[in-house]
């Protein structure tokens, strides 16, 4: 008691207040070294002075190493790729008839759904050494990029897709621009020589309307091109892998993006990817000048997927889609810019109809379009 | 993900080395690695020396990682050592009269990032004894006192003396700035 009061006389606080204010004030210095310092960089500069790298660093504890010095996971796959290969053939040959949009798209809304294999060969080329980091740190600054991001940003996409090589060696291209925003998008297709082959979109009252400039026509449908809704609130991981079918609504010429892609969306959905395990973080990577962090699908899925987010923000800035091994279908990269919603932004994503374009009954407009060969005939 | 090995010595790795000893230390690595700069903040040194001397010993570490046993508790004696001979250094080098009137704690990015609880808690560590500060940094991470008298040299007795010097002394810093 005596000592209590001295310590209280000379200013002393409670050993237990003590204690609790040490505990909360270092936890806050370690928060505060997780926004500052970077292990990724720190590892690589380790790796620069041992001259060597450190690989496989974010696997966790399953990873080992492969034969031939590759990284790999042990484990079963998640759910979200037994959900993959559940679809099946079903989803492998809906997929190649899925235009560029919905399949970046998926990738944007549902941060790949885990349809999705990493390639090993070649990955590492260009990367920071040592450059994986951990789930949950990236998982953090996804959500402080949430925090950041500016509602209302337009997805712009330039979007390339290659058709698997034919028998003679030859790959089909196409090109297209496409805009996201919210539940409306638009894309607008042109051929490998240039040429512009169609013209879609869907407006907010999901009023799907395709502009054909192979026949010169054009359909508008009501009830149509609208993004399928999700469940809202956090999705956890038993949805990240179940929302394929969602993603993947058949029925349209293109499938149209399934859920909103405005930033928030996409950068929760990549968050739930991430922390799900879907995508990890792969390395850092310059895109076009810029500083990005690169994420990558699982291994073993249907569907190879490579993202790379603006670590500021973390949207997307580039998508690569390839089929996994042995699996047929188009590769698709999409490169995004995000623009901010003004008017003539905005104005990017109505479908225009050309002067003397003769309006036809829908399913006679977009039959031309769901031929799997369209992508390899331009006019 | 691939495991790219690079440079000269690529291939002189000790025998033993490899693909899951790499992968153990890098996993080690991003477990301790902000929790080793912490400490070596804690126990006195300013965040930008605290980083390089992390890096030093995760260097050492790595080097010797196949021998290394109980790796937690190696890495900040190899920490707590690379800032002795820091200090000792700077005393040979450095003119008295050149040095700063008090430690630069923490970087500019980093101030930014501290709350005023983080940035109180550094202040009372720093205005410990230094033998206190360096046990509190031990016990802060986690470390008991047999452990942290076999590391310092020390009796665990001694050990538990410093401790509750400590925490008395912290006990008394924050009674004070309460009073103000």
């Amino acid at each position: 008691m005596i000592r209590r009061l001295r310590d209280a006389f000379a200013g002393g606080s409670s050993i237990q207040a003590t204690d609790a204010a040490v505990g909360r004030g270092m936890a806050d210095v370690l928060a505060a070294l997780d926004n500052v310092i970077d292990d990724d960089a720190a590892l690589g500069r380790i790796g620069a002075r041992l001259d060597e790298n450190v690989p496989c660093a974010a696997q966790g504890r399953g990873a080992r190493a492969a034969p031939g010095g590759a990284c790999a996971r042990i484990g079963t796959p998640g759910p979200a790729v037994a959900s993959a290969r559940a679809s099946g053939p079903a989803a492998s040959r809906r997929r190649p008839a899925l235009r560029s949009v919905a399949a970046v798209a998926a990738v944007l809304t549902a941060g790949a759904v885990a349809v999705t294999a990493i390639g090993v060969a070649g990955a590492g080329r260009g990367r920071t050494k040592g450059s994986a980091v951990n789930t949950a740190y990236v998982v953090k600054r996804v959500d402080s990029a949430l925090d950041a991001a500016d509602p209302v940003a337009i997805a712009q996409m330039t979007v390339r897709t290659s058709s698997a090589a034919t028998s003679g060696g030859a790959t089909a291209t196409t090109t297209s621009e496409e805009w996201s925003y919210g539940d409306r998008w638009r894309a607008v297709t042109y051929s490998a020589a240039g040429h512009l082959l169609y013209d879609e979109g869907s407006s907010t009252a999901s009023v799907y309307t395709v502009v054909s400039y192979l026949t010169r026509a054009w359909a508008r449908q009501h009830g149509l091109g609208g993004p399928a809704k999700l469940a809202p609130g956090p999705r956890g991981c038993e949805s990240v892998g179940t929302g394929l079918p969602l993603l993947f609504a058949p029925g349209l010429p293109s499938g149209g993006p399934a859920v909103g892609s405005l930033p928030t969306t996409v950068a929760r959905d990549l968050r739930a990817a991430i922390s799900c395990g879907t995508l990890a973080v792969a390395g850092r990577q310059r895109v076009d000048g810029t500083e990005t962090t690169e994420l990558t699908s699982r291994p073993g899925s249907m569907i190879s997927e490579t993202i790379w987010v603006s670590p500021g923000t973390y949207l997307p800035v580039r998508v690569i889609i390839r089929p996994g091994p042995g699996q047929p279908g188009p590769q698709q990269t999409a490169n995004i810019t995000w623009l901010p919603s003004a008017v003539p932004n905005l104005a990017k994503l109505t479908v225009p109809i050309p002067a003397g374009f003769r309006h036809v009954p829908f399913a006679q407009a977009v039959t031309p379009l769901m031929q799997p060969t369209r992508v390899q005939s331009p006019p | 993900m691939v495991t790219v090995t690079v440079g000269p010595k690529a291939g002189a790795l000790p025998a033993g080395s490899g693909g899951l000893r790499d992968v153990e230390f890098a996993e080690f690595f991003r477990a301790e690695h902000k929790k080793l700069i912490r400490f070596v903040i804690a126990i006195g040194a300013s965040s930008d020396e605290a980083t390089e001397i992390a890096q030093v010993a995760f260097v050492k570490a790595f080097e010797g990682w196949d021998v290394i046993r109980a790796p937690r508790a190696w890495i900040r004696r190899v920490a707590v050592n690379e800032l002795t001979a820091a200090r000792h250094a700077e005393r040979r080098e450095t003119p008295q009269a050149t040095l700063p009137d008090a430690p630069v704690p923490v970087s500019t990015a980093l101030a930014v990032e501290l709350t005023e609880e983080a940035r109180q808690v550094l202040a009372a560590l720093q205005a410990l004894p230094p033998r206190q500060r360096q046990v509190m940094a031990w016990i802060i991470d986690g470390f008991g006192a047999a452990e942290i008298a076999r590391e310092l040299g020390v009796s665990p007795e001694s050990v538990r003396q410093s401790h509750a010097k400590a925490r008395k002394n912290l006990g008394r810093f924050y009674g004070r700035r309460k009073m103000r």
